[in-house]
């Protein structure tokens, strides 16, 4: 009985313009092209969000992974009040939140690591010129600098283009708490950037 | 390999970003779009694909469909032993309504002899 009843979900089709909720289902019941399309569809928004967290180390890589196998762990709980690219941008943050502090304790325990991913960073950015790349480093430093939820702030509102409201579901902290992180993390960007070109 | 940020337009709703200029968010995105090219290996999806078949779905599913396979292969297997065993039992019933003793409804469904006192007793165990 049970095995008439996946065949028929297996032979039901998902495409690019099948909704959220028919992937959901489709995931849920077993389906692995259905899931195969929602990685697809929210991969550009979990892999922008966790970079821009934790920036050019080999753990995006692992972290995104992370989002996604959670996804498919939490699916059959999503109940709906918030879209599915909330839901998934708010577990790409909190995963990344768990990567930046089990980051700090390593570090704590095993401080050569920081030079490491230092070198790593400037060494995926070697083929850009001169200035651009000091440009970058400059950036990154001053995100890195930042709090993190002055930096989820900052990430959500300014690389993902989510509106203030959006940025305060994901997050599930009030409306002004949002502007005032935003307000305080864009002071700190332009304190820490300084002169350099990329304000200009 | 993946999409880049689309030029930063500001809209209505952008009151709150006053003091941030577009090319400071388009500096922003194309650092992190740069970031991210570097930090992801290929095919992700793919990757991703698997790990869930790995954690998740072939431990589950290979574990319910091996179920699902033997009930499947017993299921014509306990029918046809069932069905020997009725016709049997009916079988024994009938034979022993015609044997002269008293039987009880048990010991003609089992096909058994009639036990009694004497029976229990009797030495000559061959008759049995």
């Amino acid at each position: 009985m049970h095995l008439v009843k996946d065949v028929s979900r297996e032979e039901l089709t998902f495409n690019n313009q099948s909704s959220d909720q028919t992937l959901i289902d489709g995931t849920v019941g077993g389906n692995e092209n259905a899931f195969r399309i929602l990685v697809d569809r929210f991969m550009d928004e979990v892999s922008r969000t966790v970079t821009g967290m934790l920036g050019a180390i080999p753990e995006v890589d692992d972290v995104v992974q992370e989002v996604f196998i959670k996804l498919h762990q939490s699916l059959h709980s999503f109940r709906g009040d918030a879209s599915l690219k909330t839901f998934i941008v708010r577990m790409a943050i909190n995963k990344s939140l768990d990567a930046l502090r089990r980051m700090k304790r390593r570090r704590r325990m095993q401080p050569w690591t920081t030079i490491e991913n230092v070198e790593l960073a400037a060494a995926t950015r070697s083929d850009e010129n001169l200035d651009t790349k000091e440009d970058s480093q400059i950036l990154r430093q001053a995100i890195d600098s930042l709090p993190e939820k002055q930096r989820s702030v900052i990430i959500l509102r300014l690389v993902e283009d989510m509106s203030t409201e959006e940025t305060a579901r994901v997050l599930d902290i009030p409306y002004g708490t949002v502007l005032s992180r935003l307000k305080r993390g864009v002071e700190r960007l332009k304190m820490e950037l300084g002169d350099a070109t990329v304000l200009r | 390999m993946y999409m880049t940020m689309k030029e930063y337009q500001p809209h209505d709703r952008d009151s709150d970003l006053a003091g941030v200029s577009p090319e400071f968010i388009d500096s922003l995105r194309s650092l992190i779009d740069s970031e991210r090219d570097a930090s992801m290996m290929s095919m992700p999806t793919e990757r991703i694909v698997r790990a869930v078949r790995r954690s998740t779905g072939r431990s589950w599913s290979n574990g319910d469909n091996l179920s699902l396979e033997l009930m499947s292969w017993f299921r014509p297997v306990f029918v046809a032993g069932m069905l020997l065993i009725f016709a049997m039992a009916a079988y024994n019933f009938r034979m022993s309504r015609t044997n002269e003793f008293a039987q009880s409804t048990t010991e003609m469904v089992l096909g058994l002899h009639p036990v009694t006192v004497a029976a229990a007793y009797d030495p000559t165990i061959e008759d049995h």
